[in-house]
């Protein structure tokens, strides 16, 4: 899998306190194999600081609220929560290896690269007890990690000390080479897995459909020397339903952790957006698959995505196509035989008179009693809403899926 | 300028945009099942809020041939040929649009089956920033005018943004996006 950045994107990302990027022309980031189940190991470890947290503020909130008896159980259970978290996280650490991530950065000029390495290695080996390292071509540091903060502040100084331990006992590199008029950095446990391929066919890139490029791509930073390359994914596994609605339901319920005001709307937009995914999943199924990704442009921008078709079969229909200068919007779809969503009106209602709850909660006094007087009213003929649902169902059932939709501006 | 209007004089004439939706049917006797269930809904909503349902049988249609189908046609209390909703049902498709003239040339148009079946979708920003420009320009309202000033930024960028799915009869789905830059 491999992401490329130009200049523009560096420039956003500048804002973001990144430090000095004037000498970087662009950037690209691959992830080589093994790297993906290196990511996902985090996972628990992600999930363990999200739950002490979170069973800190419940807690607190419970010893509020409770009497001596159910202060003690309480007490109990947060206790017994935070050892089991500290297993896991210790057990996830202790087994930690890293595959190698790469990191090409293009200098503007080439002499500017081992001017970039420099900077780096020199800032690298000031950090507190690293240590220098080399490995072939590759100048690094080996990191020495240790873990601060609040997260630790929860456990005991015993299990402090071991999470510091198992810390230390983390291989993590940090590795450096310079190569035509670019900088690359992988990030590693072992440094001796590192290697930068000889050619297309050994790049991260290879099979995802970049024949295009040709002879004038060079094989190490193919990302970072063709300018017209964006993006490649090779047969990453993913589920496309579960990432796109996933982050959905993780920024709302970050906004629901920082707006306390607007809290009620956000969990329930996390509910709806739960249940819509559901829903998707009818069409889409959860599991996870192979996708090749590619984006790239020329006189156009393009994306190109493949993945397996999950059984959904479609045939061609002899639909009308309603395109034109002034369409706004043409959709046209064919026959689609296997995968058809089969809307459930009464869970969808019930989202949406949840959404529409949750936002009249978040309005102003006055606001808020019309929204609920509106909901009142709204409830009155929820029963005959359902009724429309279920005929509709029945109606767009007698129809075959495919279609043609037009908006125009003018005739 | 925009073709069609809704209003009295000239000077309160709204544009509005022609929608036409022409839908594939593999079953017709269903298709009015489905209709007569719709309208029960319907007659039942209207009930309980105390209204007469009669209307509801009283339609002023108007039937014009269009081809081998009938266009059926809601006669409304203004003239505007763009909006003039429109229903034409045949054993094969289904076509409902805001625009008599549109849902006849879309129930006349031949539809050619494509070499491999797709789900195709095309935005245009610029036809959209002209309408809502124009429709804020006679409704004075600056929600709308700044809707357009947005459509007429995007279309700046971009002329032509189009994404086609197809799936492959060996079982592989592919997406295809192609964003045209304006020129």
């Amino acid at each position: 899998m491999a992401v490329r950045m130009d200049e523009g994107t560096l420039k956003l990302l500048r804002a973001g306190d990144v430090g000095d990027l004037s000498d970087i022309d662009s950037a690209a980031i691959a992830f080589g194999a093994g790297s993906a189940e290196t990511l996902s190991a985090l996972q628990p470890v992600i999930e363990v600081m999200g739950e002490c947290s979170e069973n800190e503020s419940m807690g607190e909130m419970w010893m509020e609220l409770a009497d001596e008896l159910p202060q003690r159980i309480i007490a109990a259970q947060v206790e017994q929560r935070r050892g089991e978290n500290f297993e896991r996280m210790v057990g996830v650490l202790r087994s930690w290896h890293t595959a190698p991530i790469y990191a090409v950065l293009s200098a503007k000029k080439a002499e500017l690269a081992p001017g970039m390495q420099e900077q780096l290695l020199a800032s690298l080996t000031a950090q507190e007890g690293a240590q220098a390292a080399e490995q072939g071509a590759w100048k690094g540091v080996k990191l020495a990690l240790h873990a601060d903060g609040d997260l630790l502040e929860q456990f005991s100084v015993l299990q402090q000390m071991q999470i510091q331990d198992a810390l230390k006992g983390m291989p993590l590199y940090i590795m450096t080479q310079v190569r035509d008029n670019s900088l690359v950095v992988v990030v590693c446990s072992d440094p001796q897995q590192a290697q930068l391929p000889e050619g297309t066919a050994q790049s991260v890139l290879a099979g995802a459909g970049t024949a295009f490029m040709g002879a004038h791509a060079k094989p190490l930073a193919a990302l970072s020397l063709e300018p017209n390359l964006y993006a490649a994914l090779n047969n990453c596994r993913m589920s496309p339903t579960r990432t796109m609605t996933g982050l959905c339901s993780g920024v709302f319920k970050t906004m629901a952790e920082q707006d306390a005001a607007s809290r009620p709307l956000y969990q329930t937009a996390v509910q709806a957006v739960d249940n819509i995914a559901r829903q998707l999943e009818t069409l889409s199924p959860a599991e996870t698959r192979p996708v090749t990704l590619l984006a790239w442009s020329d006189d156009k921008l393009h994306i190109e995505m493949e993945s397996d078709a999950h059984g959904m079969v479609m045939q061609p229909a002899a639909t009308p196509e309603v395109n034109s200068p002034n369409t706004i919007l043409s959709v046209r779809a064919d026959r689609c035989v296997g995968g058809t969503v089969h809307l459930d009106w009464p869970t969808l209602l019930t989202s949406c008179e949840q959404l529409a709850d949750g936002m009249a909660a978040t309005l102003e006094p006055e606001s808020r009693f019309s929204a609920q007087s509106a909901m009142a009213q709204y409830r009155l003929f929820s029963n005959e809403a359902a009724q429309f649902g279920q005929a509709f169902s029945s109606w767009s059932g007698a129809l075959d899926g495919s279609f043609a939709l037009a908006i125009q501006a003018d005739g | 300028m925009p073709a069609s209007m809704v209003g009295g004089s000239p000077a309160q004439m709204v544009p509005v945009p022609r929608i036409v939706l022409s839908c594939g049917v593999q079953n017709r006797a269903g298709l009015n099942e489905g209709w007569n269930l719709l309208l029960h809904a319907a007659e039942q909503s209207l009930q309980k809020l105390g209204q007469d349902t009669s209307f509801l049988n009283e339609l002023p249609v108007t039937t014009t041939a269009s081809g081998e189908a009938a266009l059926y046609t809601l006669a409304l209390p203004f003239n505007c040929p763009d909006m003039s909703p429109t229903i034409a049902v045949t054993d094969s498709r289904l076509t409902i649009g805001s625009s008599a003239a549109l849902c006849d040339s879309v129930v006349k148009a031949p539809g050619a089956l494509p070499q491999q079946p797709s789900v195709s979708v095309v935005f245009r920003p610029k036809p959209l920033s002209d309408l809502l420009k124009a429709e804020a320009d006679v409704m004075q309202d600056e929600d709308m005018a700044e809707a357009a000033e947005n459509a007429a930024a995007l279309s700046l960028f971009v002329r032509e943004a189009s994404a086609t799915v197809t799936v492959t009869p060996a079982d592989r789905m592919l997406l295809k996006v192609e964003v045209t830059p304006a020129e």
